[in-house]
């Protein structure tokens, strides 16, 4: 399951998009990951995340309240917390790394820059995983502008038509960019979904000129 | 999923949820084009039918596969959603050892969907390549034959919204699987999402990394990166 490795958009864009993601693996330590994954929610909470999210028992943030979220995580979750800032990224690597709750924890982002923000805690990249693009009837594909927001939810939940849907709304002044960002961030129960960059997103297309 | 007739008025609401466009009103009903749906539920858990009209069925194998595959609230092996745990635990597991690299095709990704049909135009290019499939992946989990790349025929005409075939290659072997799945692409009717995975060297650098810009295989810049804090308590 590659869901936070296929985000699409330019590198200005993707500066300020970090997904951090902990699990245990099983067979090793899911036995007693629950306690873990809550003080990985709660150390995340002072830095400020625009989304957290698990898909076992509850949701992400949009739908379901902080406390909620923590409160239900329990053995075997697997735990999202997304930053729209380099700072706030590092703070909490800084904090994981104090707190070395052993569980495995995986950066979505901008590889060379994850890696240095690594290297300012004294954390070192164990492995990549990395994404060679799309491949195929490329044609079937919705718009590279509607792809820079669908590829937040790599599940596939938030569909083109949806983001053109929003636009329209924004154009009509009917709701503001970060409404239609939290809107469609409500289906990504997994917690991927970065609302902040959503909203930029949103409101950049909405500002371009109508086909 | 199914739309109940009787409660639907035809207000279309539910047709932008729908990730490959099955959805479509006609004659005032919605109508779900059965062999598009995958059954991943998403036109349900967005609640925006007023009626309550659209209904999930008990599915029977094969179509069970389609929300098995597709379903995020999906358990496999322990694991939610449809996926493994892959290079996200390396860091515990050591699945992904020096010397090997894994690699992923994430066939419908994203957002296009595919048959099984198309998939294992995919399991039999791996095949013929020496790859080893990985062992706790549901799409492992399909094929009969490992050494040919054969899926369970009952299964072939199931779609979903992606389905992920994960297998490790030695390094050597990296180039000409990656060379070998582009050179199959143009055989398919859908898309797929390329991944490779490598444990970093103590430097930082990283061997496949290394192997594709010699290669000139262009990868994006954003990519998931473990940053070592697994370990089992001492
Ligand atoms: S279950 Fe998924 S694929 Fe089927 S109609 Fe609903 S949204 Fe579309
Ligand atoms: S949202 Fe409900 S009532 Fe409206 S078209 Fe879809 S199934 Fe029918």
């Amino acid at each position: 399951m590659s869901h936070t490795l296929h985000r699409e958009g330019s590198v200005e864009s993707l500066k300020n998009d970090f997904v951090v993601l902990t699990m245990a693996a099983q067979g090793h330590n899911v036995e007693g990951s629950g306690p873990k994954f809550r003080r990985y929610f709660e150390l995340a909470r002072q830095f400020h995340p625009v989304n957290i999210g698990e898909n076992k028992n509850t949701g992400a943030l949009p739908a379901f309240d902080y406390d909620t979220i923590v409160n239900k995580t329990d053995d075997g979750c697997v735990c999202l917390v997304v930053f729209d800032d380099e700072k706030n990224l590092i703070g909490f690597l800084q904090a994981l790394k104090k707190e070395d709750l052993g569980m495995s924890v995986v950066v979505s982002g901008l590889m060379d820059e994850v890696a240095a923000c690594c290297e300012q805690v004294g954390l070192k990249v164990h492995t990549v995983n990395m994404s060679l693009g799309v491949f195929g009837k490329r044609e079937k594909l919705v718009g590279d502008k509607e792809r820079e927001i669908t590829t937040m939810c790599g599940h596939g939940m938030i569909t083109g038509e949806m983001v053109l849907y929003h636009v329209n709304r924004i154009r009509k002044g009917l709701e503001t960019a970060e409404q239609a960002s939290e809107s469609v961030c409500k289906l990504c129960i997994c917690g991927a979904f970065n609302p902040a960059r959503g909203a930029k997103l949103f409101q950049a297309m909405a500002d371009a000129p109508a086909d | 999923m199914i739309v109940d007739a009787e409660k639907c008025v035809g207000c279309g609401m539910c047709r932008i949820y729908c990730p490959v466009s099955a959805i479509q009103v006609v004659n005032k009903k919605a109508v779900i084009d059965q062999d598009l749906c995958t059954e991943c539920a998403n036109c349900q858990r967005a609640k925006v039918c007023p009626r309550d009209a659209l209904q999930k069925v008990p599915l029977t194998w094969p179509r069970v596969v389609r929300s098995q595959m597709s379903d995020v609230t999906t358990v496999y092996r322990g694991v939610n959603g449809r996926g493994t745990e892959e290079m996200k635990t390396n860091d515990v597991t050591g699945r992904f050892k020096k010397g090997y690299a894994g690699i992923a095709v994430e066939m419908g990704r994203p957002q296009v969907s595919s048959t099984l049909r198309d998939l294992e135009k995919m399991t039999k290019v791996f095949a013929q390549h020496g790859a080893e499939f990985e062992d706790c992946n549901p799409i492992t989990s399909y094929i009969v034959d490992r050494s040919t790349g054969k899926i369970d025929p009952s299964i072939l005409d199931e779609r979903v919204i992606s389905g992920i075939i994960e297998v490790t290659v030695p390094i050597d072997r990296l180039q000409e699987n990656v060379e070998a799945l582009i050179a199959a692409a143009d055989q398919l009717d859908t898309v797929f999402s390329l991944d490779v995975v490598c444990v970093n060297n103590e430097d930082g650098t990283n061997d496949a990394r290394e192997i594709l810009d010699k290669a000139g295989i262009w990868y994006r810049p954003n990519g998931k990166n473990n940053v070592g804090l697994g370990h089992v308590d001492k």
